[in-house]
């Protein structure tokens, strides 16, 4: 741990000296996604309506990580359009034309700069995957003005170790530059494993939308296993700026349900 | 603050440090995914098509959470088997992004969760007899 000082927890059966990243519940060096609680909405209206919009204000300074749901669709990030250092604009862009109908967005704003490089220390990031077993003991931080030794909802909790909370590995951001016939910006991960991942791209270097992997047009993000990059590709004409941010979870987890449709 | 909790990131005091410079703050709340090991709130669905899948809509899991509220909730394709020798891709492939020929939706409620897998278009090379994954994640955070 950097100079020595610091928190790490790990997960039941581990020694905390020796267990890898994915056996702790929790290590200072990284960040936990934190929601902004004033930056918060529920159930905000979005009208119905081919490109109508609403833009909410957050003047964080910088534009931040944000996770957004619909009541139509779930999670649903299609809707953001414009994340940049004031402010957030969603769209109903749930059909190309059309009259779309009006959705209910709850969205998370989180205290964490998607156009700032961070990088956090690896301690020992072999690919062990967490949730083997409950915690018989561990450690819980309330929120203000709850009781962390009475209450047994996780909504009172910042950090509750029979839950993980989502921790930061890295923000990688950097220019979209052209490669060959595309433009591209291409991040290859430290860990060892594939990590999940979210990527934003910005066109004019200020207003950054979300990417899917698997969008049939530019632009868009993918992963590639054999060479283990992740490639952000804004097309044939446009450079901009990109940024993947990086959480210390893996992927592929033990957790697994087969289904045979 | 009176009351909480906060660990500086290495380089930073605590004392000082601005939320963005925290592992830990806990006047904010965070995303947190319960581990339960009978109903895994985070994993992977493996669904494997066979030759010839039919169009519909198929229940592929369902989570018995009991948290006594609609949890947010977040699923995603994850892992692509390639037909084109470039090996497995990952991505945030958005829940009704552009796989043209499935598409995940969920049925929540206060008690469980229902992922449900829509095969909208058969004819694609790609899905008959491949194997596809999804991530998921139950939060314990209200999503209502």
């Amino acid at each position: 741990m950097n100079e020595g000082f610091g928190i790490k927890v790990a997960q039941p059966g581990f020694d905390v000296n020796s267990a890898g990243d994915p056996n702790l519940y929790f290590s200072s060096n990284w960040p936990i996604l934190k929601i902004d609680p004033k930056l918060t909405g529920t159930n905000v209206p979005l009208p119905s309506g081919h490109n109508s919009s609403i833009t909410i204000t957050h003047n964080l300074g910088y534009p931040p990580f944000i996770m957004l749901w619909s009541a139509n669709n779930g999670f649903w990030p299609t809707y953001i359009t414009s994340i940049n250092s004031q402010t957030i604009t969603f769209t109903n862009n749930s059909q190309n034309s059309g009259s779309n109908p009006s959705d209910l967005l709850t969205y998370y704003i989180f205290r964490l700069p998607i156009n700032q490089n961070f990088h956090a220390q690896n301690i020992q990031a072999n690919p062990v995957i967490p949730g083997s077993a409950p915690p018989a003991a561990g450690f819980k931080v309330a929120k203000p003005g709850k009781d962390a030794s009475k209450s047994k909802d996780l909504r009172d909790f910042t950090i509750n170790s029979t839950a993980k909370s989502l921790m930061v590995h890295q923000v990688f951001v950097g220019p979209v530059t052209p490669s060959g016939n595309i433009n591209t910006l291409v991040y290859t991960p430290d860990l060892p494993y594939n990590p999940v991942y979210f990527a934003y791209y910005a066109v004019d270097n200020i207003n950054y939308i979300p990417l899917a992997a698997a969008s049939q047009v530019t632009p868009k993000v993918s992963y590639g296993s054999i060479a283990n990059t992740i490639i952000i590709n804004s097309g044939a004409v446009t450079t901009g700026t990109g940024s993947i941010i990086i959480l210390l979870d893996p992927y592929q987890a033990t957790n697994q349900a087969v289904v045979t449709l | 603050m009176t009351f909480g909790v906060k660990i500086a990131l290495p380089g930073f005091d605590a004392r000082t440090a601005t939320p963005e410079q925290c592992a830990v703050d806990s006047r904010f709340d965070t995303m947190k995914v319960k581990v339960d090991p009978v109903n895994p709130n985070f994993g992977n669905i493996i669904v494997k098509f066979q030759d010839n899948p039919v169009i519909g809509t198929y229940p592929i899991y369902t989570i018995n959470h009991n948290y006594g509220y609609i949890p947010l909730y977040y699923f995603f394709f994850s892992v692509r088997d390639s037909t084109a020798n470039t090996g497995i891709e990952t991505g945030n492939f958005f829940p009704g992004d552009a796989l043209n020929f499935i598409y995940f939706q969920a049925t929540a409620t206060a008690t469980q969760i229902i992922f449900q897998l829509v095969v909208t278009n058969t004819s694609i090379e790609a899905l008959s007899g491949n194997t596809y994954a999804f991530r998921y994640y139950v939060f314990a955070n209200d999503g209502t």
